[in-house]
């Protein structure tokens, strides 16, 4: 473990990954600013930048650009009260009235102390949590391999927002037939292809993601009359004092300390992620609160500020756990650097540690680094990134087109994919319309073609019997583990209506 | 119990569902594949009938709480504005091989700029014309990417 992650420290304090993680935080910090784009749509963003990059160097550009864009979308929540992404709303919750109280600066620097605590704790027990799971999932067999995608897909349904649970298994039904298009990998079959020759090789995952997130939020911001232009001008050009004074540095140091751990474990759990870890960790630190402290939540309390901020953090770095051990996303996020991952020729899974060790722990170890150039670096920038914002919607609306649209073309240098990007973009502004969430469909888009591959030899091994539900004891923990994911919103709702 | 906008989303849904089997009847099996256990229709049969299966619990759901409507409100979208923005992106996929990838881009760029309200005639013709130009250095200077030169150019050239 040691040589290993000697090696992975070696290759990311090169010159040029440190630049990547540099240059990363601040792409990210900037798109994760704008409101309507999150990490996704970041990193999506930087895929086609980094297909001539090796691996390591490619995932230090994400992580760095994961990590940019959360903290960019807690500044737009701190400072427009408009979250960038769903992980970043509790933020604003207690970020907004502190900024509106003249001390902008103190809850960007709050925000950035309690990230980079979140991140940093929680790299460490990555550090120990990933190679035991590493090690742990050797022993997996495909009926497993099976049964975990069926429950990382079943769980970030489940996890979906109240009354939407339907609405995202069938987005993700939906990304698993998208899976489906081209040549069958078992017998070279052609399916859904209409005879044409475009479709062949299936639909890339970059172009999905692109015309799902990137493309179709720039387009929702244009549907739905977005303006907050002025409101990022005024909050932009009065940052303020970003002075922590040591009373608030006492009472964040607990916050800190419960919360990391709290999301770091939340972000393991495949489909849970940085939204419910930092909601969790604010109605934990409500709860615990002395009730003097409680009446300050929701009006600029440092506790409320600091809890959700170190969750989500610490939620993203556990989020690597399945992603990195057992080759399973638990995010829509992770989904999207699974598929950068394989388009560079790199597996995740168990294998991955023995493998690909740079990868593997470069990957971990500039988790860390990224948070402390965001600490150092990108804090002090953040009043001239804030002004980049400046830029009208009318401008950069097109320029987000175009770099979608360009990214996709430069890789496959056919048209046919701007015509699809189009056309997937309309669809999804239609999904989206009708609420039904976008994360579960890449992710079953992604872990689509892994699926059948994994059905097709557990089918084969029990010759067609579904024996393997209950013969092995793995397979059966972890349906019993589906079953209670997806009867959870049902309980949820009967408990609810029974009070 | 009146059917919702949520009802035609998943009416809508479940006729592509219920389109995506059809389809699948149609994936060809080599001779002797029907007695396999795993075929290559057998993920998507599947698929057909849980996603059928799904929306149909989506379309009676809807129809037992009739109150609830989709998540986003429909009115006051800009609805022009947005699709002339996809009209954009088609007519860019249109033109790129033909005018080749500065024209087309800076014609793209001026068009999404005029459609959202920008109105300066120095913008509209200087920044999509030099950032088409700017790019086009980089991508082919640079990084030595082939970008299309245009073949409707390529033929006015001779």
């Amino acid at each position: 473990m040691w040589e290993g992650i000697a090696s992975g420290l070696a290759t990311v304090v090169s010159p040029i990954n440190l630049l990547m993680v540099l240059a990363g935080c601040v792409a990210g910090t900037f798109i994760g600013m704008l409101p309507g784009l999150g990490p996704i749509s970041a990193i999506a963003l930087m895929i086609p930048i980094t297909y001539g990059f090796d691996p390591a160097s490619g995932m230090i550009l994400m992580a760095g650009v994961y990590y940019g864009a959360i903290f960019g979308g807690s500044t737009s929540s701190i400072l427009i009260n408009a979250p960038g992404v769903a992980g970043t709303v509790a933020t604003s919750f207690d970020g907004f009235p502190m900024a509106r109280a003249g001390n902008a600066g103190k809850a960007l620097a709050i925000a950035a102390i309690a990230s980079f605590a979140g991140g940093t704790i929680a790299s460490f027990l990555l550090l120990i949590a990933a190679p035991a799971l590493a090690t742990v999932s050797l022993s997996f067999q495909s009926p497993d391999y099976l049964m975990l995608m069926i429950l990382g897909l079943s769980a970030v349904s489940a996890f979906a927002s109240r009354g939407h649970v339907l609405k995202a298994l069938i987005s993700t039904v939906i990304g698993l037939m998208l899976a489906t298009v081209g040549t069958d990998p078992s017998a070279g079959v052609q399916r859904f292809t209409f005879g044409n020759l475009d479709l062949v090789d299936g639909l890339s995952f970059l172009l999905l993601a692109m015309a799902t997130f990137a493309l179709s939020e720039a387009l929702m911001t244009v549907l739905r009359r977005d303006a907050a232009d002025d409101d990022v001008a005024r909050a932009a050009a009065h940052i303020g004092s970003m002075r922590i004074e040591r009373s608030e540095a006492r009472e964040m140091t607990p916050v800190i300390a419960r919360s990391s751990v709290l999301g770091f474990f939340v972000g393991v759990l495949p489909g849970a992620g940085a939204t419910i870890a930092s909601f969790l960790a604010y109605g934990m630190e409500r709860a615990l609160a002395p009730l003097k402290a409680r009446g300050q939540f929701g009006h600029g309390s440092v506790r409320g500020l600091a809890a959700p901020e170190t969750a989500n953090n610490a939620a993203c770095t556990g989020s690597f756990v399945p992603l990195l051990t057992l080759g399973i996303p638990g995010s829509g996020t992770t989904a999207v650097m699974l598929g950068a991952l394989i388009s560079y020729g790199v597996q995740p899974g168990p294998q991955l540690l023995t493998n690909n060790p740079d990868v593997f722990w470069s990957v971990i170890l500039s988790m860390y680094l990224g948070n402390l150039i965001l600490l150092v670096l990108n804090l002090p920038l953040i009043p001239y990134i804030a002004r980049l914002l400046l830029l009208p919607r009318q401008l950069l609306v097109p320029f987000i087109l175009f770099f979608s649209l360009v990214g996709v073309y430069l890789v496959s240098f056919n048209t046919f994919d701007i015509y699809l990007m189009a056309g997937f973009s309309v669809a999804a502004i239609f999904l989206r319309l009708f609420a039904y969430p976008m994360a579960p469909l890449i992710l079953g888009f992604i872990l689509g073609g892994m699926m059948e591959d994994n059905l097709q030899r557990t089918l084969t091994l029990y010759d067609g019997s579904l024996a393997f539900l209950w013969d092995r004891p793995v397979s059966l923990a972890i349906g019993i583990a589906t079953l209670a994911v997806l009867a959870t919103p049902a309980l949820r709702a009967l408990f609810l209506a029974r009070r | 119990m009146k059917p919702t906008r949520d009802t035609l989303g998943a009416l809508v849904l479940f006729a592509l569902c219920a389109a995506y089997g059809l389809e699948a009847t149609r994936i060809a099996l080599f001779p002797g594949q029907e007695s396999e256990p795993f075929k290559p229709n057998t993920l998507p049969y599947t698929l057909a009938l849980l996603g059928m299966g799904l929306t149909l619990l989506q379309i009676l759901r809807t129809f037992r709480a009739s109150g609830i409507e989709a998540a986003i409100g429909w009115r006051g979208f800009d609805w022009r504005r947005t699709a002339g923005l996809c009209g954009c992106m088609l007519a860019y996929g249109f033109l790129l091989s033909r005018l080749g990838f500065v024209a087309a881009t800076a014609l793209f760029l001026a068009g999404g700029f005029l459609l959202l309200g920008e109105r300066r005639v120095l913008v509209l013709l200087l920044l999509p014309a030099g950032f088409s130009f700017a790019f086009w250095l980089m991508a082919t200077g640079l990084l030595g990417l082939y970008l299309p030169t245009g073949r409707w150019l390529a033929a006015a050239a001779g």
